[in-house]
């Protein structure tokens, strides 16, 4: 016990200092830009004032991001989940989706702007539906291959315990297949989390980081700019290593996997 | 008679080659026997297991029990398999409860703790599978299929993985268990010391196919563990099994 508890306390540390790396690299390149190019890059601290500026709306904006990327991540997930797990059951159906399943995974996020246009045309519909089909693919993926690659004879004990069709899949299936899945939601999330940016660029209106980000290039109000990437980069960190991370943490050490 | 394998046979298929894993298997085991098959490696004792569980069909012959023909896995026959399948996911209670029939309801916690108690696991129910040894966990293994309340217990090399020691005591406390509860148990082991140490019968199963080549039936007058008769009967079967002859790689 003690040691994996000095594992995750050593683990924090280590966060904690690349994060002071990234912010340490931050000021040097800002200070180089500065002084010795005379450009107006803002330094971390700029960029943070900016953000809480409300005259900038910055949080606003993130709070726009947020929820759409909230929405299309849960539509995602719940989507890709029930379609992963019908395919890891049944090879009929496996078949039937799994080209659908490899395309989606091949085009690439913004490729997906012209259909979204067609459809949805500007606005939220257009970026929760980007996001949607950016995420889904390793959802589904995943979660397939978990339930596929649950043990054979833990199945077969669950059949000689004659447990019932609920009982399988709530005590073997879906906990065997859970470190898989949860990894299938790591990538959806963060693929969904690039997408919605540059989605908010193009096919945003109004409010949202991307969006808020794009403008900066007309108002050339560089420190709001800097402020809306350093939210971006922080609502990310916090989903995916708080949030993710612990997560997967907890499923592992609980089964003695760490 | 409880169980019965009639005319058992049974190959692997596979693209490049084909197995003859058993080959007439006619068997009938008693109520309240303890059988052991013993056999080397790859003879075909797990798939002779199986078709008794359910989980395999014979390509031809019939597996009965109680006179009836087994088509698939059930409650009245619990299985102990070669590794561990406790759930990696639930606690050594959960695991056990798992095991048990939703109507027993109201007496499930004192029918896990009895459990335990005659595995001598009393005080681990909260333990996670992986913080048990491999002995413990087949142990578990053993009281999870004990809550089944089955007439028949299936128990394919369960103390294979196990050190010396710990397979000698896990053995001495199986004859109580099996003295206690009236069950049958068929048991599996390539141990022809651990045959003879458990069985009330011991049957011996030749190399691809798999046959009955041995059946000794030691209810009557059981040879105590290393005592000469003991040793003399191992021997023995040392020597239909051809092991003094040449390595079991090269008999077809
Ligand atoms: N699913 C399978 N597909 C193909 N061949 C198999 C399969 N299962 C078993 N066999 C083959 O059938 C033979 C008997 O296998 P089985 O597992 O029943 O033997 P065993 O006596 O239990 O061996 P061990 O002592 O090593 O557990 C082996 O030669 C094995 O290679
Ligand atoms: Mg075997």
């Amino acid at each position: 016990m003690n040691h994996i508890k000095n594992k995750t306390q050593n683990k924090k540390e280590g966060q904690l200092s690349g994060i002071l790396m990234i912010l340490l690299i931050w000021i040097l390149l800002a200070a180089y830009q500065r002084i010795a190019l005379d450009k107006p890059f803002p330094y971390p601290w700029e960029a943070i004032l900016a953000l809480l500026d409300p005259s900038q709306n910055m949080l606003l904006h993130a709070g726009a991001s947020l929820l759409r990327w909230g929405s299309g991540f849960i539509l995602a997930s719940s989507l890709g989940i029930v379609l992963g797990i019908i395919m890891g059951l049944s090879p009929v159906v496996e078949r039937l989706f799994s080209p659908l399943v490899t395309v989606l995974q091949l085009i690439p996020g913004l490729a997906w702007i012209p259909i979204t246009m067609i459809v949805f045309g500007l606005g939220n519909g257009a970026t929760i539906f980007m996001i949607t089909v950016t995420a889904i693919a390793p959802i589904i993926i995943n979660t397939r291959s978990g339930i596929q690659q649950i043990e054979t004879v833990l199945l077969q004990a669950a059949q000689t315990m004659e447990l019932s069709p609920r009982r399988t899949f709530f005590r073997v299936i879906l906990p065997g297949a859970a470190p898989s899945i949860i990894s299938g939601l790591r990538t959806g999330a963060a693929n969904g989390f690039r997408v919605l940016i540059s989605a908010e660029m193009v096919v945003g209106s109004s409010l949202g980081l991307g969006y808020a980000l794009y403008q900066s290039r007309w108002t050339l109000d560089y420190q709001a700019a800097f402020g809306a990437l350093t939210l971006i980069i922080i609502i990310g960190l916090i989903v995916e290593r708080v949030i993710f991370s612990s997560l997967d943490c907890h499923i592992r050490q609980k089964r003695g996997l760490l | 008679m409880i169980l019965e394998f009639r005319g058992i046979d049974h190959r692997y298929r596979s693209k490049e080659s084909e197995i003859h894993a058993l080959s007439g298997i006619d068997l009938k085991v008693s109520e309240g026997e303890f059988l052991c098959i013993v056999g080397s490696s790859g003879c075909g004792k797990t798939s002779l297991l199986h078709m008794a569980a359910g989980l395999l069909q014979p390509e031809s012959g019939e597996v009965l029990f109680r006179g009836k023909t087994i088509t698939g896995p059930g409650r009245d026959r619990a299985v102990v398999f070669q590794e561990s399948t406790l759930m990696p996911w639930l606690n050594v209670e959960e695991n056990i409860l798992l095991a048990m029939d939703s109507s027993q309801k109201n007496d499930q916690k004192e029918a896990v703790a009895n459990a335990l108690e005659t595995v001598g696991l009393r005080g681990f129910d909260h333990a996670m599978p992986h913080e048990l040894s491999g002995g413990m966990k087949q142990k578990v293994s053993i009281a999870r299929s004990l809550v089944m309340n089955s007439p028949i217990l299936l128990m394919d090399e369960p103390f294979s993985s196990l050190d010396e020691q710990t397979r000698a005591r896990l053995n001495r406390e199986m004859i109580t268990i099996w003295e206690k509860s009236q069950k049958t148990v068929i048991f599996i082991t390539h141990s022809i010391r651990e045959a003879l140490t458990l069985g009330s019968r011991v049957v011996l199963l030749s190399v691809r196919p798999g046959k009955v080549i041995g059946d000794w039936d030691l209810s009557r007058e059981k040879p105590s563990v290393d005592s000469i008769p003991f040793n003399t009967l191992a021997q023995k079967i040392r020597g239909s099994m051809g092991l003094c002859c040449p390595p079991k790689e090269h008999t077809t």
